[in-house]
């Protein structure tokens, strides 16, 4: 956690507090953390898992655009796009080589899977 | 056996006074009150701590640096003290190792209760990587606790051993701690070899012990942690902690039981001077690493070094490198003037003074995060206070109990050191000079018995 440089892992102080209204919206696919844990986005792994199994199930690969993370669903802009950076056919593959991609803190080598991309064409 | 002048290192032992219990009841009530914050905290949640986001580590990770910093006092000092055959060692070595076995335990359980749920220590056992810098802690911990216990117990057993021929209440347990130990010439020079062992063995580890916990630092990419020179610089500072936290002991432990006959000025000049090396050494890591950050200018590592040059930290800056380092090298360079008062005056200065060190390396680097968070301040709150004051509570309980079952200073290795400790060393200073030939004076110096 001290080390990430992204500060971007977050730790439960306290036993978390939801209100009722949040509590009848719980993903059932997601165990709910508690106090004393440490945090972050897993990009949705758990949708990953279900399409995954779907998959199988087909006797199929993966294909891109086969789950999305919830952020993806939600935004209205679609600004924001998934998939398997080293899949050749993927949407994400291309655009994280277009010379729009940029990722934050890029110099330490950290290697961040998170793109952005910047205003253009 | 008769101990002759020897028999008052025995008196702490067989005399208690007034004074004592009711520092045992003080020190008892701050343990007491550790335990009730640390509950509050088991059941609410770090949150009762003055830790937030970002800045996730405070006073416990500060506290587990610091604490096994002192414990580099003993076995590190005793171990180079031995080897290095120095005759005035033998009624400190005791003491150094003392500190040394309790302060490592208390520190050792501080990254312990810094956890949100310390049930997963387990998952160290069950999933622990080899490549994460808090393995090879946990593993360096354990083996320098592991050698500095073993360190301490081989020159207790002559003395265990005189306590179990005295009789008394305890006996029992003298009996079954002194192993059968009759100080037979063959069991000392078994004795003497395992130690000998023993302090060649300590010291690599000792030197590891604080490499180790500046590594949890220095690998990660933070500005003011990611440095080449923490893994020395923290070993340099522990042993200058070290030594101070052995000097204050000394100095209560003198006035407490009277024993200016033992432990003379001459003790606290040459440990005196050892502090001041110390903290000319230190200076030199410090001014290393600040002018190494200033002058690369790179924006990240500037924006730490100014949190601690002007921003937040300035008072805890400079207040640090005033006790570090001005105190100790104004009061220690004359000899006229490292008198005992002044000793004590530098020791607790350098003590307070490491602790702020500490707190400079935890703190600013994670309250300066590189992308534009939140940023804050760390205050700690009760929680934390009561569990620091419950940590030293808990080293003065420890010393009082081993001081009430064991002698703090080594009484055989002060009667070796009257019989052939003066005839080996004024040897060894013959066995100098030009002209001298082994066996014309006396028998060679070794370590074994004469004639072997």
């Amino acid at each position: 956690m001290a080390a990430c440089p992204y500060t971007v892992k977050k730790f439960n102080w306290y036993e978390p507090e939801w209100t009722e209204e949040r509590r009848q919206c719980f993903n059932p696919d997601v165990s709910l953390r508690m106090k004393g844990v440490v945090e972050k986005c897993t990009f949705c792994y758990h949708r990953l898992q279900v399409a995954r199994e779907e998959a199988a199930a087909e006797h199929r690969q993966l294909n891109d655009g086969d789950f999305h993370v919830a952020c993806q669903d939600a935004c209205p802009a679609n600004a924001i796009s998934f998939g398997d950076l080293d899949d050749e056919n993927s949407a994400v593959y291309h655009a994280s080589r277009s010379t729009r991609a940029t990722r934050w803190l890029e110099d330490l080598g950290a290697k961040p899977k998170v793109i952005y991309l910047s205003k253009g064409a | 056996m008769d101990l002759g002048d020897d028999e008052r290192l025995l008196m702490p032992i067989l005399h208690g006074s007034g004074k004592l219990y009711l520092l045992v009841v003080l020190m008892l009530g701050l343990v007491a009150n550790m335990v009730w914050a640390y509950w509050g905290q088991l059941v609410h949640g770090l949150g009762k701590t003055g830790m937030d986001h970002p800045v996730s580590w405070g006073f416990y990770i500060i506290n587990f640096v610091f604490f096994i910093g002192i414990s580099h006092a003993g076995t590190l000092i005793s171990a180079i003290l031995r080897l290095s055959n120095a005759e005035w060692r033998r009624p400190i070595t005791r003491m150094a190792e003392v500190i040394t076995a309790i302060v490592l335990l208390i520190g050792g359980i501080h990254p312990i209760i810094d956890l949100g749920r310390p049930d997963r220590l387990l998952n160290i056992f069950r999933s622990g990587r080899l490549q994460s810098p808090l393995l090879w802690d946990v593993t360096s911990i354990s083996a320098y606790f592991m050698a500095s216990t073993v360190y301490l117990f081989l020159p207790l057993i002559p003395d265990i051993a005189l306590l179990r021929d005295r009789g008394g209440r305890l006996n029992w347990l003298y009996r079954i701690l002194s192993w059968g130990y009759h100080d037979t010439p063959g069991q000392k020079r078994v004795l003497e070899r395992a130690l000998t062992v023993m302090m060649v063995i300590v010291i690599p580890i000792a030197v590891s012990v604080h490499t180790v916990i500046s590594y949890i630092f220095a690998m990660t990419l933070q500005p003011g942690w990611h440095s080449m020179i923490f893994g020395p610089y923290f070993v340099c500072g522990a042993i200058f902690s070290g030594i101070a936290a052995l000097l204050i002991v000394m100095i209560a432990f003198r006035s407490a039981f009277h024993l200016e006959d033992y432990l003379k000025p001459i003790h606290f000049s040459y440990l005196g001077k050892l502090l001041l090396i110390m903290s000319l050494l230190w200076f030199y890591f410090t001014f290393s690493e600040y002018l190494t950050a200033v002058y690369g200018n790179e924006p990240q590592e500037i924006r730490v070094v100014m949190y601690k040059f002007t921003g937040t930290y300035a008072p805890f800056f400079w207040g640090m490198l005033f006790l570090n380092f001005i105190v100790p090298v104004s009061l220690l360079s004359s000899p006229r003037l490292r008198t005992i008062p002044s000793v004590l005056t530098a020791s607790i200065c350098v003590v307070i003074g490491m602790w702020l060190e500490r707190l400079i390396i935890v703190v600013p680097s994670l309250a300066n995060p590189r992308l534009p968070y939140r940023t804050g301040i760390y205050v700690p709150t009760y929680t934390e206070w009561s569990l620091f004051a419950g940590a030293v509570a808990l080293f003065v309980l420890g010393f009082i109990l081993f001081a009430k079952l064991f002698p703090l200073i080594s009484v055989w290795e002060i009667r070796d050191g009257r019989g052939e400790g003066l005839e080996n060393a004024t040897e060894r200073i013959k066995s100098y000079l030009p002209g001298y030939e082994p066996g014309t004076v006396g028998a060679p110096v070794s370590e074994g018995e004469p004639g072997q």
